[in-house]
């Protein structure tokens, strides 16, 4: 069989926790998209009069006060005079998917989907709903009914460029990299404006490790969306996993000034800071200890930047403030071998032997299990 | 362009100047052959001048199997015993959907003393093994002053037994070293139970079949499969030797058979200082071992009590090669080791205690590996100034890896790092000669004193291409004192031994090891820069053999070469 980037960074990739994080980042700024979305489409829907032609009178009058209440902002109150209207017109897929978009802009994909679900039942060939239907899916983890779906839309609208770029999203999260590269290629050309295509076409990028061409998708989204904190993050790592160094600092430098408050610009850079580093430039060394410090003031449950500060510490032959860090990043992440095995040393070097054995033993439990990954390429080392 | 003239010199026999423990010992100065050298860098590329025109080839084909991208030995040694180091190079092999147009043939290059070398590998009967070969190792197995050629591969091995005419028997299946089905790749000669043979550890890879290999591909294109694909591995093998030509299988009786992973590369040395033999094997995306000799035919992996099993984050790299050298001048041996772009090759500093310190960040070899993917490494004290310097041959393995990366290409330079007598490395680039700013798919590297001029020179094998012998142009602008050693009640090769040569305040320490580098052998004298010429009138020596007998040999003449015979 041959490996289609599957779990590509179990073995070699180029720091497969730094990039699912950007890959979170990405998704996580496209939920928030596809919340507001759901809120830009129903104020598109036909309004209160045309509610109000409806057959049922008091299915009628809630379905008008939920749009009332959507305009004012109050989605619970929305949410339960929809429910009421859907009750006494089960037949009406339309109320249906209305209670499903309510769902949708509280973040609620799997209720959002079951009514989605429904009002495709009594209405199969509504493409809408099946959009709709499918977005929820793919935010409830649901990834096969999601491409599925996506897929019987496309067979309509070949040319659907939102369909295209969920389907590149939901191909990402299912770890189909070419497939979900090609998706937000697509989508990229149908619609040339969205940053969000060029965002997810780069990160697919980076997961096929084509750093210069993920840098390359990148650099489009910053200039169509420069406020967009994700975008930036790739770009920066990208142009570093590209082997342009002095361009991703840049680049970091300029996210730090646009985006204070984001801990990850912070963290990242941080962290490459110090693999970049030559032995003898202490001045970096010290700017990473930093920037891993704002990272914690400004988030402070990132295990990675406790990892790195404790790391540091037993580096720097401070044992004792190496657990301190490590204690802390293995209360956020106890999943993960690299803090277990930080620790482990550190308890070595602290004469601790019971506790450096037993987090010895944690470590090579874990690790066993990341091991168990399918055939991919050679192509890079791993840069944890 | 001057050529160097380095004829086998003759022998001068001197009795023992000052000898430890009233024993007896001899040995032989051979005047090294200072020429002229016309600069053109440190290190000139002499191979077409050698007249070595043999070409690798490795099988590549549309399958992608990745033994196809690991193997390639070389080895430096003097098969016929004239004084002269010849070198031996192994070839890769056909594959299902690979084939080459001409025979598959290993190479011999017998050195004529004039710069030039002559192909005899057919008359000497090694040219031709019969399955896939991947390293060679060399070692007097027997102790007939003669030494022997175990070539590693898959799915067997063999063992070129050396008839001392100029020829050599292929005697595997009858010293019990075929190892059928295997897939074997570094390994190394060394007498790790001191009874005077030397026995043999060999690492194997993992599960391979060209007929169910797996696929990967890039973009369409095929490409090599992570080592994980061809599974956790498979475990170290040990054969005692019998002292009989024949070899008794001693992997569980001394434990190696539990260590399973993707073996590479091995180095044997004394890691402890007890007198005994140890191992440090480097291993593909498997935790590397630190196999501590028990001294009762057993050992025992520290590498996480030192450290050296994973990087500080807790991942196994690819290793690769591995040497052993003392790098900071403290007399324990360090360790080098090779990996994965973006992995950075690691520098392991042995304090006389676990942990062992990294100091691949703190000695720059981090930084300046961090783009490459290391095959061959071995130190090698280039300008004989005393201190351990760091020669790294480079390729990356997939040729579409240039589409990912700006700072990664396929092929990529040989590396040479001057070590500034503190652990710490500058990149030679610029003034290491027109080899070093030449790209090469490399593996295999072994090192070698081939002209006799007490500057160590190199060879690396390139895959599908011809091999690059480099002559060492400055070392002999220093002065130096060189040793080879005869074991008696020692193994005959005196892997194992530990030599020490004081200058002024400094000691300096070197090893007579088995294995190292990858897939590679290597001359087994041992040169000691010391420092500006004319240095030192004289100078001393002292050695533990193998066996742990002491010998201190006083007023040593430099620019030579002294042959010492262990004391019986």
């Amino acid at each position: 069989m041959i490996s289609e980037f599957r779990n590509i960074g179990q073995s070699r990739s180029v720091g497969h926790f730094h990039l699912h994080k950007l890959h979170l980042l990405v998704r996580e700024s496209c939920f928030i998209r596809f919340a507001s979305a759901a809120l830009g489409f129903w104020l598109t829907l036909p309004g209160s009069a045309e509610l109000l032609n409806a057959q049922n009178s008091l299915a009628r009058q809630h379905a008008s006060k939920a749009d009332q209440l959507v305009r004012t902002g109050d989605l619970k109150g929305a949410e339960a005079e929809m429910r009421q209207a859907a009750e006494l017109s089960p037949k009406n897929p339309e109320y249906l998917m209305r209670v499903g978009l309510i769902l949708t802009m509280q973040e609620r994909p799997k209720v959002a989907a079951i009514f989605f679900e429904r009002a495709l039942k009594l209405d199969p060939n509504n493409l809408t709903v099946r959009r709709h239907l499918a977005g929820s899916q793919w935010q409830s983890g649901n990834l096969a009914a999601s491409q599925e779906n996506l897929e019987l839309i496309l067979k309509a609208t070949p040319r659907d460029s939102e369909v295209l770029l969920l389907l590149g999203m939901v191909l990402m999260d299912a770890e189909r990299f070419p497939a979900a590269h090609a998706a937000a290629q697509k989508a990229a050309k149908a619609m040339p404006s969205s940053d969000q295509a060029y965002a997810v076409r780069g990160m697919a990028e980076m997961r096929m490790l084509r750093y210069t061409e993920a840098a390359k998708s990148y650099g489009q989204a910053v200039e169509l969306n420069p406020k967009a904190p994700d975008v930036n993050l790739g770009l920066a790592m990208s142009l570093w996993a590209a082997g342009n160094i002095s361009e991703s600092f840049a680049i970091f430098e300029q996210g730090l000034k646009r985006f204070p408050e984001d801990a990850y610009h912070c963290l990242e850079y941080g962290r490459l800071l110090l693999k970049s580093a030559k032995p003898d430039d202490s001045t970096a060394e010290t700017r990473a200890i930093a920037l891993l410090q704002t990272a914690l003031t400004l988030n402070r449950s990132l295990p990675e930047a406790h990892y790195l500060l404790g790391d540091l510490a037993l580096r720097r032959g401070s044992p004792e403030k190496a657990l301190q860090h490590l204690e802390q990043a293995v209360k956020l992440d106890p999943g993960s071998s690299k803090i277990h095995f930080a620790l482990s040393r550190t308890h070595r070097r602290l004469g601790r032997m019971e506790d450096a054995a037993r987090e010895e033993g944690v470590f090579q439990t874990l690790k066993a299990r990341e091991e168990a990954a399918p055939a991919a390429p050679l192509l890079v080392g791993g840069l944890e | 362009m001057a050529r160097k003239i380095f004829k086998r010199p003759p022998i001068l026999w001197f009795w023992p100047v000052t000898v430890a423990g009233m024993l007896m010992a001899a040995f032989s100065v051979v005047p090294g052959t200072p020429v002229p050298q016309v600069a053109s860098g440190i290190f000139t590329d002499v191979t077409v001048a050698g007249g070595i025109t043999w070409k690798h080839f490795n099988g590549e084909s549309p399958d992608a199997h990745l033994i196809e991208a690991k193997n390639g030995g070389a080895a430096f040694f003097d098969f016929d015993q004239d004084g002269l180091l010849d070198i031996f190079l192994v070839n890769g092999g056909e594959t299902p959907r690979g084939k080459s147009s001409t025979p598959v043939r290993n190479a011999l290059y017998r050195n004529l003393g004039n710069g030039k070398f002559e192909e005899i590998a057919a008359k000497a009967g090694v040219d031709h093994i019969s399955f896939y070969g991947i390293g060679v190792a060399v070692g007097d197995y027997d102790n007939d002053d003669y030494p022997d050629l175990l070539v590693t591969g898959y799915p067997e091995r063999a063992l070129f037994h050396n008839n001392h005419d100029g020829t050599f028997s292929e005697v595997a299946g009858k010293a019990g070293l075929k190892g059928s089905g295997r897939w074997s790749t570094g390994a190394a000669w060394f007498d790790y139970d001191r009874d005077g043979w030397l026995d043999l550890v060999i690492c194997h890879y993992g599960q391979m079949s060209f007929a169910s290999a797996p696929r990967c591909e890039f973009g369409g294109t095929p490409s090599y499969c992570a080592p994980s694909s061809y599974g956790k591995g498979a475990p170290l093998a040990l054969y005692r030797n019998n002292g009989n030509g024949t070899f008794a299988d001693a992997s569980t009786t001394s434990g190696l058979d539990k260590n399973i992973g993707r073996g590479l590369g091995v180095v044997a040395v004394d890691v402890d200082d007890d007198g005994w033999t140890d191992l440090f094997v480097a291993r593909d995306g498997s935790p590397n071992l630190l196999l501590t000799n028990q001294r009762n035919g057993a050992f025992r992996d520290f590498a996480m009590q030192a450290e050296v099993a994973y990087d500080p984050n807790g991942a196994a790299k690819a290793g690769m090669g591995i040497d052993a050298a003392d790098v900071n001048g403290d007399g324990r041996p360090d360790f080098v080791m090779t990996a994965f772009n973006n992995e950075q090759h690691s520098l392991f500093i042995n304090p006389g205690r676990f942990p062992f310190e990294d100091w691949t960040i703190a000695s720059s070899l981090g930084f300046l590996t961090m783009s490459y993917v290391g095959w061959g490494t071995h130190f090698l004290d280039y300008d004989n100034d005393g201190i351990m310097d760091l020669l790294i041959v480079s390729g990356h393995v997939n040729k579409i890896v240039e589409l990912t990366s700006s700072n990664v290409t396929y092929k990529e330079l040989p590396l040479l790092l001057r070590n500034d007598g503190k652990g710490s490395f500058r990149n030679m680039q610029e003034t290491a000669g027109p080899a070093f700013q030449t790209r090469y798919d490399a593996r295999g590297l072994a090192v070698g004193d081939y002209d006799n001029d007490g500057d160590v020179d190199a060879t690396l094998v390139r895959l599908q291409d011809t091999p690059v012998l480099l002559r060492n142009n400055v070392g002999g602008n220093s002065s130096w004192v060189g040793f080879q050693l005869v074991g008696t009640k020692s193994n005959r090769d005196a892997i194992g031994a530990k030599l020490t040569v004081r200058l002024g305040e400094r000691k300096l320490v070197r090893w007579i090891t088995g294995g190292a580098s990858i897939f590679s052998s290597h001359d087994n004298r041992v040169v000691f820069g010391l420092g500006s010429s004319p240095g030192p009138p004289a100078t001393s020596v002292e050695i533990r053999w193998p066996n742990g007998v002491a010998q201190t040999i006083d007023g040593l003449a430099p620019k030579r070469y002294h042959k010492v015979v262990e004391p019986q």
